[in-house]
């Protein structure tokens, strides 16, 4: 295949899966509890809420309800995406994610921190990114002190160290005022999208767009950093500032994401995998594609949890359902290298 | 075209025990230089300081009057090129035309992509190494030879002008043995200074130029094929017996091992 068809392939791939998450996003707006006709929702959605002398009932429904959250879905769809797309690489590792390597609980644990110290959304975002931060390099400890560079020494620490910070946040949870901040606890560490709204996403949105600007930016460096590092050395990279500075955006768009909707899982395992099985495990392509489809996946899903059942269905428990079996698939591809 | 020299270059990876020690050689360009030792002697570690990958204990390796191991990574890169025995090519599911595309990493800045330009590149490099139809193949499907093939075409995406090779010819069969000396040989001849470890004296002998003994003291000897390669050095260097003779037939000397 020369480079000009790879290319149009490739932005026929872009352009179909962005079309896709356009229409999820238009048919997650009329889906709901209130279930809206399409003309409706288009009628509300032309109406920004704040110029509406008197808002109508499908107004104050799609601009304070479903939007916060449907935008919310997309942001952290495709913050953790990315986060798992590039720990993958920087690790060699395809069984690593946020939430495989601890990460996501570690970055709870911040999280809880600063709701136990009454600390606003900034301060719950700053101390997920402290807490995240310090699980990963924990969990990079491990192997590093085993000498080992087997892919499941990796896995086995991100249980490990994230069994430690569960035992952490259960701490937490003991010492929480069960009147009004276990509840919040409890919610981050479940999952869920039900109290996104415009002041966290405002708050969160620098983090999703400059540290997943970076990891965009960087996609080509990305097949470069999975080389063996002697080889990626001898390639010209300069390996510790690169992976760093990949660990650090990878870490805040996790903390980022746990800061608004608490732990979801699976998203950033999954999600990269399928992107690389459409462009060839190339990053260089796989990375954007990986946004886009994190944000399709997990939109899709919470719109599922909100629309099955009367009640809502925790996210983790769907995204759990899909995730385990794809696992143990990927785990199947493996067999031959673990 | 540069040249590539150590001044009494020493090194251990413990202070305590030097695998290397005042070691002295000059790697011109368009030269071949064959080292040859036993397993363990530091042949490899060799290769990575003359890239600049490790640090010497004691003094330096100069790429004409730069410090290497003081150069920035893609400076480094644009000039040397290290083709290690153990490349994860195997481990990797890029296609062949990606991973030649990650030797341009050096001439590309940190948010920079390939451009078309490059893929031209890489499809001419393939062609100089007689490989183009592997281009869209996956790296994990190619047999040995030809992982071998692609990885030193990695290296001249690098565009460099010194080229080291760790056994690149080791777990190949004949053919693909001839393939790549002859492929030494043309690079040699384009100008490119070659740095090769291996375990085969005879190799040597056919790449002739410039052939560096190390022996298990951390010492190394160099000079022209002619004069180290003799069944008393090679017995010496290797602790057993070899019998170097010139075969007419061959119109060469060849090394053999005696029980």
């Amino acid at each position: 295949m020369d480079y000009r068809t790879q290319q149009r392939k490739y932005h026929g791939i872009m352009i179909g899966t962005f079309v896709v998450l356009i229409m999820i996003f238009l048919g997650a707006l009329c889906a709901g509890r209130l279930l809206l006709s399409w003309s409706d929702m288009w009628q509300a959605l032309t109406h920004p809420i704040w110029l509406a002398k008197v808002p109508t009932t499908a107004m104050t429904v799609i601009w304070q309800l479903r939007l916060p959250r449907i935008l919310g879905a997309c942001l952290i769809g495709f913050g953790l995406s990315l986060s798992g797309g590039a720990y993958q690489s920087i690790f060699q590792n395809p069984l690593v994610s946020p939430d495989l390597l601890g990460v996501t609980t570690g970055a709870s644990v911040g999280a809880a921190v600063a709701i136990l110290a009454h600390g606003n959304i900034i301060a719950i975002e700053i101390c997920a990114f402290v807490a995240g931060i310090i699980t990963v390099s924990l969990t990079m400890m491990v192997p590093a002190l085993l000498k080992s560079s087997n892919n499941l020494t990796l896995v086995l620490a991100g249980i490990v160290v994230g069994g430690f910070m569960t035992a952490i946040l259960g701490l937490l949870k003991y010492l929480a005022d069960p009147e009004s901040q276990l509840q919040d606890i409890v919610y981050w560490q479940l999952g869920s999208l039900a109290k996104v709204n415009y002041q966290t996403l405002l708050a969160t949105l620098p983090v999703f767009v400059i540290a997943g600007g970076i990891l965009l930016a960087l996609r080509f460096r990305l097949n470069v950093l999975s080389l063996s590092p002697t080889e990626a050395l001898a390639t010209g990279v300069n390996l510790k500032f690169e992976r760093m500075i990949v660990i650090l955006c990878a870490t805040l768009l996790t903390a980022a994401a746990v800061a608004i909707a608490g732990t979801i899982g699976w998203v950033g395992l999954i999600i990269p995998h399928i992107a690389k099985l459409l462009t060839q495990q190339n990053n260089q392509r796989a990375l954007p594609l990986m946004g886009i489809l994190g944000a399709l996946f997990l939109l899709l899903i919470d719109t599922l949890a909100r629309t099955l059942s009367p009640g809502e269905i925790p996210l983790g428990i769907l995204t759990g359902l899909i995730g385990t079996p794809f696992f143990i698939g990927i785990l199947f591809k493996q067999r031959g290298r673990l | 075209m540069p040249t590539l020299a150590t001044k009494a270059l020493t090194y251990g990876y413990t202070k305590a025990k030097l695998c290397l020690k005042d070691v002295n050689l000059t790697i011109n360009p368009g030269q071949i230089t064959t080292i040859l030792g036993p397993n363990g002697v530091g042949k490899s570690t060799l290769l990575q300081l003359l890239c600049g990958l490790l640090t010497p204990v004691r003094g330096s390796v100069l790429l004409d009057h730069q410090n290497v191991s003081q150069l920035p990574p893609a400076k480094r890169a644009q000039a040397i090129a290290l083709v290690p025995q153990m490349t994860s090519i195997g481990a990797l599911p890029y296609t062949v035309l990606d991973y030649l595309l990650l030797g341009k990493t050096a001439q590309l800045g940190l948010f920079q992509k390939p451009r078309e330009a490059d893929y031209h590149q890489a499809q001419q490099v393939l062609g100089e190494l007689n490989a183009s139809d592997l281009l869209n193949r996956e790296c994990q499907s190619l047999s040995g030879g030809q992982m071998q093939l692609v990885t030193i075409g990695k290296a001249l995406m690098q565009a460099p002008q010194i080229m080291l090779l760790d056994e690149p010819t080791a777990a190949l069969d004949y053919r693909n043995q001839v393939q790549i000396l002859k492929l030494l040989q043309q690079l040699a001849d384009q100008g490119l200074g070659i740095v090769l470890t291996s375990h085969d004296p005879n190799q040597a002998v056919l790449l002739k130029h410039q052939v560096a003994l190390v022996d298990r003291t951390g010492h190394l000897e160099v000079g022209d094929m002619a004069a180290m390669i003799n069944s008393e050095k090679l017995s010496k260097i290797y602790g057993t017996n070899l019998h170097v003779e010139y075969v007419a037939s061959c119109q060469r000397l060849v090394c053999m091992i005696t029980l």
